[in-house]
């Protein structure tokens, strides 16, 4: 009856161009074609979802690795109280359960005019929009002897993985009484919590295995996100076990020498027993191909639809797009590929984009029984991503250790919903 | 001069009529809201582990849970900071989503 109707108006009113969009409607309907390229947090919900939201569309996603392995609760690995495969996924189910296409391969290359994408292997693949869900590169070299080959010796376990087994062997083949140097970087980077959840949690190891030893966090920055939350765990969990280092206390690391095993600031040198390097970030090299990331390293988009201010019909989400205040987190790369699949398949219909809800939440782990937060609420306000006043904040700084308890079950009950979330 | 009964029932509507559009909860809205919220509380709102389902929560109780952790008279954890982002046309929103998922 509907088809009917809108045909009887579409004879009545004899328009081209209404005919046309008609035409290009049923067209997109039955047969757009959507790339998202990263197979994480990001692409794989923004896959799922487009798929959710309209099955006929076509949705390939470009991930070079058969199993993602996810940097939240990979500091729970280091500390020895998960294994490797349980924080591992497959994408079986969004082959076999959301009908999406799974490509193992690299995207090598960009054409926007021609909305065309190179893979490793070669091919190619044309795209009606196209997703970037990338993640993060190292800055190789941003530390002076800090490359691919300095993170064997000295790992940074910021990609998990095989990165994560290495900083967990040395760990547990150092000695009772040795040092530890985690090296924080300056912002932007990926999970802002992330260098302190891992101390927090290789302090509860070594406390219970090697508790002679010292942790030193050296910082590039002279403060962090939860830190009064961090700080009060840390003097009552792991008193001189644990500290902090700023910056204006020479605690940006300039050098590393893997050779020598030596780790310097500009003031001080440590020869630790375990280094963990993390460098500095900017987004993954696809993410800043054909000037995306406008020479800034990060990609600006558009709060509303997550579209590249730079070129139409590119999408960037994740830890590589700017959409302060947003953090670069798990969750957020999650929301934001919703946001960007409803905002794909409205543009791909030619309907309006609907309001995008955007939130976030992020738990640490200070003890496997210790949980603290921060949480938000963001609108697009005359274009910009703006929190909502009053829905921004962290856990508070006085709480009773049921508050924590609850929070971390909290912290492990979120991650296995969104894993499913993601990957089921 | 007194206005008739018909002139009020007419001013009131236009009056209302605001209201009335806004109250209207956008099911729209309500996918993304209810998307968003399944990052912690699982897909359509069912959870695995210590963080509540919400997908078979009575739509009053879900409301009213929502509002009291708002105002800070229910005390969560994070809650009551999510709750402070959402407007009564949001949490009714969700509420007639996850109403709407049961009927499937």
């Amino acid at each position: 009856m509907t088809t009917l109707t809108r045909r009887c108006f579409l004879d009545l009113s004899g328009g081209l161009l209404l005919a046309g969009v008609a035409a290009h409607r049923a067209w997109a309907q039955t047969s757009a074609h959507v790339v998202v390229v990263g197979g994480g947090f990001g692409g794989a919900t923004c896959a799922k979802y487009i798929r959710r939201a309209d099955p006929a569309m076509a949705v390939t996603l470009v991930e070079p690795q058969h199993q993602f392995v996810t940097c939240p609760f990979s500091n729970a690995v280091l500390a020895g109280l998960r294994d490797l495969a349980s924080v591992t996924y497959g994408y079986d189910s969004l082959r076999q359960r959301h009908g999406v296409r799974v490509v193992h391969a690299a995207a090598t290359a960009l054409d926007p005019t021609n909305r065309r994408v190179t893979l490793s292997d070669g091919s190619t693949l044309t795209y009606d929009r196209l997703v970037l869900s990338p993640g993060v590169e190292l800055r190789w070299g941003a530390i002076e002897g800090y490359d691919a080959a300095a993170s064997d010796v000295f790992p940074h376990a910021w990609e998990a993985g095989p990165q994560t087994l290495r900083l967990r062997q040395q760990l547990e083949a150092m000695v009772d009484g040795g040092l530890v140097i985690i090296s924080a970087p300056e912002n932007p980077y990926r999970c802002p919590p992330g260098p302190y959840e891992r101390a927090s949690l290789i302090a509860h190891y070594l406390k219970r295995h090697k508790p002679r030893s010292k942790i030193l966090i050296l910082d590039a920055k002279d403060s962090f996100t939860k830190q009064e939350l961090f700080t009060a765990a840390w003097e009552r969990l792991y008193p001189g076990l644990l500290e902090w280092v700023p910056q204006s206390q020479s605690g940006r690391v300039v050098r590393v020498d893997t050779s020598a095993g030596s780790v310097h600031t500009d003031f001080d040198d440590y020869q630790p027993a375990v280094a963990n390097i993390i460098p500095p970030q900017r987004a993954a090299a696809i993410a800043r191909a054909v000037g995306l990331d406008d020479g800034k390293g990060w990609c600006t988009i558009q709060a509303h639809t997550f579209e590249s201010t730079v070129h139409t019909g590119v999408h960037i989400i994740g830890d590589a797009a700017i959409a302060n205040p947003m953090p670069k987190s798990a969750f957020s790369a999650n929301n934001q590929a919703k946001a960007c699949a409803a905002a794909v398949v409205a543009l791909l219909r030619g309907e309006q984009v609907t309001a995008p809800a955007l939130m976030n939440t992020c738990y640490s782990l200070v003890a496997p029984d210790y949980g603290i937060s921060i949480a938000a609420v963001y609108r697009v306000e005359a274009g910009k991503i703006v929190t909502v006043p009053g829905s921004s904040g962290v856990s508070p700084l006085h709480a009773p250790d049921e508050t924590r308890a609850l929070e971390a079950k909290y912290a492990k009950s979120w991650y296995a919903n969104i894993t499913v979330d993601v990957f089921s | 001069m007194r206005p008739s009964w018909v002139v009020w029932v007419l001013l009131m509507t236009v009056l209302l009529l605001p209201v009335m559009v806004i109250a209207e909860p956008s099911v729209a809205r309500g996918t993304a809201l209810t998307n968003a919220c399944a990052a912690c509380h699982g897909p359509d709102g069912h959870s695995q582990g210590a963080i509540p389902s919400i997908a078979s929560l009575p739509t009053q109780d879900f409301i009213a849970a929502l509002k009291a952790f708002r105002a800070d008279v229910r005390k969560g954890t994070v809650m009551n900071l999510i709750a402070k982002g959402l407007d009564d046309t949001e949490i009714n929103a969700v509420a007639a989503y996850l109403a709407t998922l049961r009927q499937r």
